[in-house]
């Protein structure tokens, strides 16, 4: 090799390019040292798994009666690992059916409202004065109308509805999440790379979407972590008035509210679901606050 | 005189303030009233006190905050009267480089993402590789090694970050650059090697400045010419040496006194404290003459009469005092 290619092939390497440490690198590692919020993480993730395919190991079916073994304790005989119910159908598939429909409800409805809650904050924050002021004022009455009130009313006349809780759920929370993101907007705006950016000609959706969002989005996911939960119990709340999810479908907090009407008889029907329920919403609220550690500004 | 590159006649930046509902908002004059003519290839200083304006005179160049009156040209076009999108197209000749430089960039951009954003504004034709490219050849014209384009700006040092900041402003080879207060935020010591960047990539690039400091002593170095701003207005503007052998305005006066001197017999035999007192208020500013709270030199009359900018140092500058 001649030297001249040599030193071609050294400056060549010399120019390499450097990997850079994101800041979400920085918050990843910072949460990789919390062993709670990491032993929820991997509790929350073992839980996932179960719910998907959990039910295929089992011969039974969430919805086949079982008129052999109607309101039996568990036993690894029959099967039923977790017991049976009044009626015969098998608690191990019912609870982890009730999973994912749970798991389901609170993360759909919880995007839905996010996606929404974004665009609408981060719209208003950004635009400012008098579309901000028609904006704002739009969540103020939204915010006064009891939506839980005329979700009860519309089940009761028009019958049970998963669609209905999304929806119902998903139009209270955007508010709150439109608030956050448009304070955070607002707060972000006056930052000197957001003018950097207005003087170099950069447009408006380019300016929200590259420099706001992601500036926006550690706050966000905290509080999307801490919203899952807050949707499960809703909706736990709204099966236990016994306008939950429709037989024989079912939900952890429909669950455990058939449970709890069997309870001195048959305390197995309220322990399952129950402790899987609270089991799922101390690790959503373990890993919320190990989030909101590791993406903390402060430290930076 | 060449034809400027820069004019601006009679701006004026107001903000309204609120008061409740009923009371109709008050005016803060942030910028009251400013004229100046930059000619190609020259470097305009503008000195004053935190509060008078300079930045938000800068923003009304650059549009960002578009003035509430007067007229600004780049070239021969006009501004102000401009529709947003031919505006936009005009933010290619001028650029700004800010005073906090880790502030100026988005902390979840790489430098490399941030440098390339107005090539993608201003050249969209422009493939990824040719982008990069050009951005790592400027980087390199700034001092940064090419090969740090993938870092974050958390990674870099002040100085370095505004290293970053430079050669976003320039790498769309802009006519214009604007400065507001670029060193202020960084040490001593880096002062000067950024202060000395500046001056060579002027050179090089054939760049027109305006470069705004808090104080008279970094702007002595760079500058053609200095204007002294005082709440929202003109109090000087002058050759760079005129204005500092015989400046005119008391407050100029004050503000060469306040430099500190290296010679520690003349530190020490200056008289102290030349400035007394707080800038007033811009929305309640002092009427006549708005140095007279704190001018050595006041009379009756400044109370009065608002001094206007009147022609002095031999008809190359001018001077908005009484009795200058
Ligand atoms: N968006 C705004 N709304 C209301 N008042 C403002 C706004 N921006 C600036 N001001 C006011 O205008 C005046 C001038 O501010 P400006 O930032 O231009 O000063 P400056 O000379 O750049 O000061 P510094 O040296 O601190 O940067 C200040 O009194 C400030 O409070
Ligand atoms: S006009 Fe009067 S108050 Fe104003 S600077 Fe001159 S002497 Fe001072
Ligand atoms: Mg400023």
């Amino acid at each position: 090799m001649t030297e001249a290619s040599s030193t071609l092939m050294a400056s060549a390497e010399l120019a390499e390019d450097v990997r850079g440490r994101s800041l979400w690198f920085d918050a990843w590692r910072r949460l990789r040292r919390n062993k709670a919020a990491l032993t929820a993480g991997v509790l929350l993730l073992v839980m996932t798994l179960l719910v998907l395919i959990g039910p295929a190991l089992s011969p039974y079916t969430f919805d086949f009666t079982d008129w052999d073994h109607v309101s039996e304790p568990p036993s690894l005989e029959t099967q039923h690992y977790f017991g049976t119910d009044a009626v015969g159908r098998d608690l191990f598939v019912r609870t982890l059916h009730g999973g994912r429909i749970s798991l389901l409800i609170g993360v759909v409805a919880t995007l839905v409202s996010l996606i929404i809650g974004i665009a609408y904050g981060a719209t208003a924050g950004y635009l400012g004065g008098r579309i901000d002021n028609l904006m704002m004022r739009i969540v103020d009455i939204l915010y006064a109308m009891p939506f839980m009130f005329f979700v009860i009313l519309l089940m009761v006349f028009f019958g049970r509805n998963i669609l209905l809780i999304f929806v119902a759920i998903g139009a209270i929370n955007w508010l709150d999440m439109a608030r956050i993101v448009r304070g955070q907007t607002i707060s972000l705006k006056q930052r000197e790379f957001v003018e950097a950016a207005v003087a170099c000609g950069v447009s408006t959706p380019r300016i929200i979407f590259r420099h706001i969002v992601p500036n926006l989005l550690g706050v966000v996911i905290v509080y999307v972590t801490l919203t899952i939960p807050q949707v499960i119990l809703v909706e736990s709340f709204l099966s236990f008035l016994g306008l939950g999810v429709q037989e024989p479908f079912t939900s952890w907090g429909a669950l455990v509210n058939e449970g709890a009407q069997e309870m001195e008889s048959a305390l197995w029907m309220l322990v399952f679901p129950a402790s899987f329920l609270a089991l799922t919403l101390f690790c959503f609220n373990f890993i919320g606050d190990g989030l909101r550690d590791a993406l903390d500004p402060k430290d930076r | 005189m060449n034809q400027p590159l820069l004019r601006l006649e009679d701006v004026h930046v107001h903000f309204p303030i609120a008061q409740g509902l009923l009371k109709p908002p008050r005016h803060l004059r942030a910028v009251n009233g400013v004229s100046l003519a930059v000619e190609p290839g020259t470097t305009l200083g503008i000195v004053g006190e935190s509060g008078c304006g300079k930045s938000t005179l800068a923003r009304a160049i650059l549009g960002i905050h578009p003035p509430t009156h007067g007229k600004i040209w780049l070239g021969d076009q006009e501004l102000t009267s401009m529709a947003p999108k031919p505006l936009r197209a005009m933010r290619k000749r001028m650029q700004i480089v800010f005073q906090d430089p880790l502030a100026s960039l988005n902390p979840r951009m790489t430098i490399g993402e941030a440098i390339m954003e107005p090539l993608r504004v201003f050249f969209p034709e422009m493939s990824a590789l040719q982008r990069k490219r050009k951005a790592q050849t400027m980087m390199e014209r700034v001092g940064l090694l090419p090969n740090q384009i993938n870092r974050y700006p958390h990674e870099f040092s002040g100085g370095q970050c505004q290293r970053v900041g430079i050669a976003r402003a320039l790498v769309v080879e802009p006519e214009l650059l604007l400065c507001d207060e670029p060193v202020s935020a960084l040490d001593v010591s880096i002062q000067a090697q950024i202060v000395n960047l500046l001056m060579e990539l002027k050179q090089d690039m054939g760049l027109t400045m305006l470069f705004i400091a808090h104080d008279l002593s970094v702007v002595r170095h760079i500058s053609d010419r200095v204007m002294v701003m005082y709440l929202g207005k003109v109090a000087e503007q002058a050759e760079r040496d005129a204005l500092y052998q015989a400046p005119a305005h008391p407050y100029t006066q004050a503000l060469i006194q306040s430099v500190p001197v290296p010679d520690p017999v003349i530190e020490r035999g200056k008289s102290r404290a030349p400035l007394s007192g707080d800038l007033p208020s811009p929305l309640n500013p002092p009427s006549g003459c708005t140095f007279r709270t704190r001018c050595p030199k006041a009379q009756s009359a400044c109370a009065t009469d608002v001094p206007e900018l009147r022609e002095h140092h031999g008809g190359q500058g001018a001077v908005a005092c009484h009795f200058a």
